[in-house]
């Protein structure tokens, strides 16, 4: 049987092939690349806001008015390009999305080690924070409340993620360098990853994604969920209902259970949270984990 | 229409307090808008959707996505300090049918109280009259139904269904009946409510920035 065609005028389509339904929700689509000759269906959620700030952006502004000058020449240096802007999502060719998915770029809390005297080794995005954490340990208080909105009091840049975190002066914390030493401090930050899906890629109906990467020709079926920072390779099968949250997903995997783990054999494969018998010969994996 | 419901002063597993509907005309319209009360603090994206006729109290620190839906049509919702509720989340569900009008004030509202700290993943869903304490982790597409008492520090794996009280410190994987205490784990949480601090901050900046150019490009256009 012949599949539907769609009603006209519902899709959007691109100069590349790629066709966008209108009642798709695409947030900040100057993050988002499509390759070419993708479909997304109806009630599809993209988050293109949700992006990595560009480093090169605080450099500018952190750069004082005076231009560089060649040491060699005598004459001001060229101004670097502005680098191209920051991707959160990012679309093979091919890619069909179903309605109802939902497509979220990963997280991940990173921890840097600033200090604050040595000068040439603080980057322009930590130098901000490196005022706040000055005015921070000048403060008497050990409450990290009332730290926090010292620090927020301080003029801090405007699309800053980081939040300075002062080691806790109990018993329980863990210190870094002696008490000699000039401790350094430690940044969290938050960073948003590029959620990057090759070609050739189905996304079966409300499925949840908040992968790093998906690889080629990769089938995710119904209703997945796809945990976060979740690599899947080339060649992966995932059945309906599934939870995905292992690391890695191997290349060629039939994935599935809630938890999911992987089947790589040749006839039969097993559902990974209901621990069913092995059938014929090959690997099990057992990847999920709560 | 009910009258706002205060914050409740204890976590005890005790009933919730009823809200009595004020008295007044019974052929007051009910308005598709229902009356917020949101913390200067917190941040309620243009994009998330509202309804319902009870009120939303959001408090400090929220941050609701877009796309995210806060329903207050079966009773009053209250949403409390660092919060977090990703998009595609339903609140105070099942979301009433868009084809048909809005129903008027329920005579018995049921209140839905969103404890402090919890992270609502996306196309999660609590029905109305659930009750999420204090840290609660909720994956995507784990639906909370009605009446449920979920405990403090408690994880629902993606795609449960919890249809009965779990108690603190637990974890429910499989369909929802499988749970287990977390061990253990105090550290390892507190680190991760710390991360949810920083999750908080950092996103509220830039969905206001977002939404910032958002509205921005709307004028020029």
């Amino acid at each position: 049987m012949p599949p539907k065609s769609a009603r006209s005028g519902e899709y959007i389509e691109t100069d590349n092939g790629n066709k966008i339904s209108r009642r798709a929700q695409l947030h900040a689509t100057q993050h988002i690349i499509l390759a070419g000759k993708s479909v997304i269906q109806h009630d599809v959620i993209i988050r293109g806001d949700l992006v990595r700030q560009p480093p090169s952006t605080t450099q500018q502004t952190s750069s004082s008015s005076k231009p560089a000058l060649d040491p060699s020449t005598g004459k001001p240096k060229p101004t670097p390009t502005a680098q191209p802007q920051t991707v959160s999502i990012h679309l093979g060719r091919y890619v069909f999305i179903s309605p109802g998915c939902t497509l979220h770029p990963p997280s991940r809390l990173t921890t840097t080690t600033t200090t604050p005297t040595a000068t040439s080794n603080i980057s322009s995005t930590t130098r901000a924070n490196a005022n706040a954490n000055a005015a921070l340990t000048s403060s008497s208080s050990s409450d990290l409340a009332t730290r926090r909105l010292a620090a927020q009091a301080q003029p801090l840049s405007p699309l800053s993620t980081t939040v300075p975190v002062l080691p806790q002066p109990t018993a329980t914390a863990t210190t870094l360098l002696p008490s000699t030493l000039p401790s350094p401090h430690l940044l969290q930050t938050l960073t948003y990853y590029p959620l990057r899906i090759s070609s050739h890629v189905y996304l079966g109906p409300d499925t949840y994604c908040a992968a790093a990467q998906i690889g080629s020709h990769v089938y995710i079926g119904a209703r997945c969920t796809v945990g976060n920072m979740v690599i899947v390779k080339d060649g992966v099968r995932s059945r309906t209902t599934r939870c995905c949250r292992p690391t890695r997903c191997g290349g060629g995997v039939v994935v599935a259970g809630r938890p999911a783990g992987g089947w790589q054999g040749r006839r039969g494969w097993v559902n990974g949270g209901e621990r069913e018998g092995i059938l014929g010969r090959g690997r099990r994996r057992r990847a999920g984990r709560v | 229409m009910a009258s706002s419901a205060s914050l409740p002063t204890s976590f005890s597993k005790e009933a919730q307090p009823r809200v009595e509907p004020a008295a007044g005309p019974s052929n007051v319209v009910p308005t598709t808008r229902p009356p917020l009360e949101v913390h200067p603090t917190a941040h309620l994206d243009p994009q998330a959707y509202i309804q319902g006729t009870s009120t939303i109290t959001l408090g400090p620190n929220v941050v609701i996505h877009p796309r995210a839906r806060l329903v207050s049509v079966h009773g009053p919702l209250t949403i409390r300090a660092g919060t977090v509720i990703l998009e595609r989340c339903v609140v105070g569900g099942p979301v009433p049918d868009p084809k048909e009008p809005l129903p008027p004030p329920p005579e018995a509202p049921v209140n839905t109280v969103v404890g402090q700290n919890v992270l609502l993943q996306a196309s999660a869903e609590v029905r109305a009259g659930a009750f999420l304490d204090e840290a609660c982790l909720i994956e995507p597409r784990a639906v909370i139904r009605r009446g449920v008492h979920i405990g403090k520090h408690t994880k629902v794996c993606a795609g449960c269904v919890v249809d009965r009280s779990v108690r603190d410190w637990t974890v429910l994987w499989g369909d929802g009946q499988t749970r287990r205490l977390r061990t253990g784990a105090i550290d390892p949480e507190d680190g991760r409510l710390k991360a949810l601090e920083i999750d908080r901050e950092s996103t509220a900046g830039l969905l206001t920035v977002a939404a910032a150019k958002a509205t921005l490009g709307k004028r020029r256009a």
